[in-house]
């Protein structure tokens, strides 16, 4: 029996468990079973799968940071290595965290904290030039890199991509990849060690805000988004699952409109991965994880919408040949359809409303 | 998807629907006397598109059923406890309601070859209806005029433009100010849009003696669709703009607001950029706040209102709401008021821009369209 046909029967169990008991349901004309069957998906794919990764995120951001630390110690190309594999580590880990943006991490609008995780995503224009300026300044300047000097830095200075120039390329105007002249540049200039130093201290502050605002404390309201998520009581008055779908939505159409794969991560070329972690993360929205009761998919799948689950699948796997083949041509139609699966299909298959106004405006 | 079966009977239980009875407030007191209510074009989540309102007395929202998807309401400047609520483009049915008996009293219908672009504007003496439509023709717009009595047609002027839609009248009691959107629709095609190449989006200044162009005004953005304004007291206008980014050859971020001082060109706001990229191309609704020379302009794509200062141009606040698209000002200018649609219903101090929780309401069954204003 495959993981989907024992999650399909789960999930009709769980939907006459809750009917049974007459608790938790609703006034959707969907009926109330169903509808209490679709938040328990949410919240075991936020218990089991989103606030882990924000754990993990902050773990890797960490180990970035031990192993810069590591590095600036003895300046070689093994701790070179150790340190451009924690930047992959946690670019893959951030391709899949990034899928969930709101909450925590788009609470402030004018300062949010994806942004200066990942300046790319605000408006899909490359900083690359913009950092590379400030590390060459800075290696020839005087001033004091202590963490007031990294706070006060705008997003288009730090984040993922500060680190992934600091860490695969050299600082002078040829920006050479090669790891011995990465070494030698640091050894010439002790000023970029603190740089490092600098800007993975500052990744990992951004990463706790996001951890911290799941599970401790939400824009200062003393309360967990988490505990507001599952209680589907979000301050904004949104349906908590439409929240997250229309937020993996607007991930895949990111992914495809702003030409992902062939604008970042280019320099330590781990583009494609970072493209699989990102169709990784929407396949476990959907199917689960080996700790899931109630899936999207199953529930779908329990309620007739096999037509449509194949529909989707077929279009994930498009989006997985096209990265197995390094194809952005390939990628972008197979991303568009993807997308618009989870505008029909998906929102569909689970009676999700993301708004009139939102849907149809005029 | 956010209430207990309990409440959801009770609020069933609560909602009247198309003439299920008189509202306590309008049958106790006059006209005059009575509190003004929050109205909106609304979809009851069982029995289908209507008008809502918000019934204080009972706090519980009401419903008249309509047929078709409304878009903006107006008070009837003649009849107390009237709205007439326009239909959504396309719509060739536009309605009267009275609120007092929860009944449909008039049906108005468009003329042959015309359809309505869901937005009118009662002249000040309230003699006449002015409503924004489609010539089906020429693909024209049309500022049709009605007496407001009857409804029957008394005369029409070209919009000078293509799909004109929020109409609003000036100070002067005279001159209509008119958003004409630049994108021609069809209804055999529903709303496809059809000239995404060549649309040409203007705001225009109409004498409503004659019908005459006394001012035009177009912005930098040709792709920019000016839809919805909001008219201050001094006669300056808010404007709210619609990219049609698939028209688009770049995925910049650009300026979705903007005022106009009469005689002037438009200013747009060029800044927040992240508040702008947050509000995804698309703002529903305009209002303004004369004491706090604020306006307002919601977005439901980007699920927030966001408040820049008239006077200066500069970025006020925000405030994030799911799906917001209705925005109004309460009398007093004291509030901002905005609804969404899953029913919520919040108060915006229009000086701090902070909500004030405790004015929180709430239809748990009712979607809040397009707009919300006070009649």
């Amino acid at each position: 029996m495959n993981q989907r046909i024992k999650l399909t029967i789960i999930t009709a169990l769980v939907a006459f468990f809750i009917s049974s008991c007459g608790g938790g349901s609703s006034s959707s004309s969907s009926g109330g079973t169903r509808e209490d069957a679709v938040y328990t998906a949410s919240r075991e794919h936020v218990d089991n799968q989103l606030i882990p990764l924000t754990d993990t995120f902050v773990t890797q951001a960490t180990a970035l940071a031990t192993a810069a630390d590591n590095f600036c110690t003895t300046i070689d190309e093994t701790n070179l290595g150790e340190v451009q594999q924690a930047w992959r580590n946690l670019s893959e880990t951030w391709f899949r965290l990034a899928a969930y943006n709101f909450g925590p991490m788009d609470v402030d609008l004018i300062f949010p904290t994806f942004s200066f995780i990942d300046s790319f995503r605000v408006n899909g224009v490359n900083y690359t030039g913009t950092v590379r300026n400030l590390i060459s300044n800075q290696i020839a300047g005087a001033d004091t890199l202590d963490s007031a000097f990294f706070d006060a830095l705008p997003f288009t200075n730090v984040g993922l991509l500060a680190l992934e120039i600091l860490s695969f390329e050299t600082s002078d105007v040829g920006h050479s990849t090669v790891a011995g002249n990465i070494v030698s540049d640091y050894q010439l200039n002790a000023r970029k060690c603190e740089i490092l130093a600098g800007m993975a201290a500052q990744l990992i502050k951004h990463a706790t805000v996001i951890q911290n605002g799941w599970q401790v404390d939400f824009n200062s309201t003393g309360t967990p988004y988490r505990t507001l998520f599952v209680d589907r009581n979000l301050d904004d008055g949104a349906d908590p699952v439409a929240t997250l779908i229309v937020a993996v939505q607007f991930y895949i159409d990111y992914l495809h409109k702003r030409s992902v794969v062939t604008l970042t991560a280019l320099l330590s070329e781990h583009n494609w991965d970072n493209m699989s972690r990102a169709i990784d993360e929407v396949e476990v929205l959907l199917n689960g994880t080996t700790d899931t009761t109630v899936s999207f998919f199953s529930l779908m799948e329990s309620a007739g919408f096999q037509a449509e689950i194949a529909t989707v699948e077929g279009n994930i796997a498009a989006v997985r040949a096209a990265i197995t083949a390094q194809d952005n041509a390939l990628l972008e139609p197979a991303l568009i359809a993807l997308d618009g699966n989870f505008k029909r299909e998906i929102l569909q298959g689970i009676n999700v409303d993301p708004g009139i106004n939102f849907t149809d405006g005029d | 998807m956010s209430l207990s079966r309990r409440s959801t009977l009770k609020a069933l239980a609560a909602i009247g629907l198309s003439g299920a009875g008189t509202v306590a407030w309008m049958s106790s007191t006059s006209a005059d006397e009575r509190t003004r209510i929050l109205v909106s074009a609304a979809q009851h989540k069982r029995d289908g598109d209507g008008l809502g309102w918000w019934d204080s007395s009972t706090a519980t929202s009401r419903h008249v059923l309509s047929g078709f998807r409304g878009h903006s309401i107006i008070a009837h400047p003649l009849r107390a406890g009237h709205a007439v609520m326009m239909g959504r483009r396309p719509s060739m049915e536009s309605v009267e309601v009275d609120l007092r008996n929860s009944k449909i009293v008039a049906r108005v219908q468009s003329q042959a070859e015309r359809h309505f672009f869901g937005h009118a504007v009662f002249s000040p003496d309230g003699a006449k209806l002015f409503t924004t439509e489609n010539n089906l023709a020429s693909g024209r717009g049309m500022v049709v005029v009605r007496d407001a009595d009857n409804y029957q047609v008394l005369d029409e002027f070209e919009s000078h433009g293509i799909g004109p839609h929020e109409i609003r009248m000036m100070p002067d009691g005279r001159t209509l100010i008119v958003a004409n959107g630049g994108i021609l629709t069809r209804p055999e095609s529903g709303r496809e849009k059809l000239n995404l190449d060549s649309m040409d989006s203007s705001l225009v200044l109409i004498d409503t003696q004659d019908g005459s162009l006394t001012e035009q005004h177009r912005i930098p953005y040709p792709k920019a669709s000016m839809r919805h304004l909001a008219v201050a007291r001094d006669g300056r206008v808010a404007i709210g703009f619609q990219l049609q980014r698939a028209a688009m050859d770049n995925d910049s971020v650009a300026p979705l607001a903007g005022v106009l001082t009469p005689g002037r060109s438009i200013r747009v706001f060029h800044e927040p950029v992240n508040v702008l990229r947050e509000m995804r191309d698309y703002v529903g609704s305009v209002a303004v706040n004369n004491d706090a020379g604020v306006a307002a302009f919601t977005s439901p794509r980007g699920n927030l209102a966001a408040f820049w200062n008239i006077d200066t141009g500069s970025f006020s606040g925000y405030h994030t709401l799911f799906d917001v698209s209705g925005v109004t000002v309460t009398d007093d200018q004291q509030f901002f008021v905005l609804s969404n649609s899953n029913g919520h219903i919040r108060y915006i101090d229009a000086n701090t821009l902070k909500e004030d929780k405790s004015r929180r309401l709430h239809a748990a069954d009712v979607r809040w369209d397009n707009h919300l204003s006070y009649i």
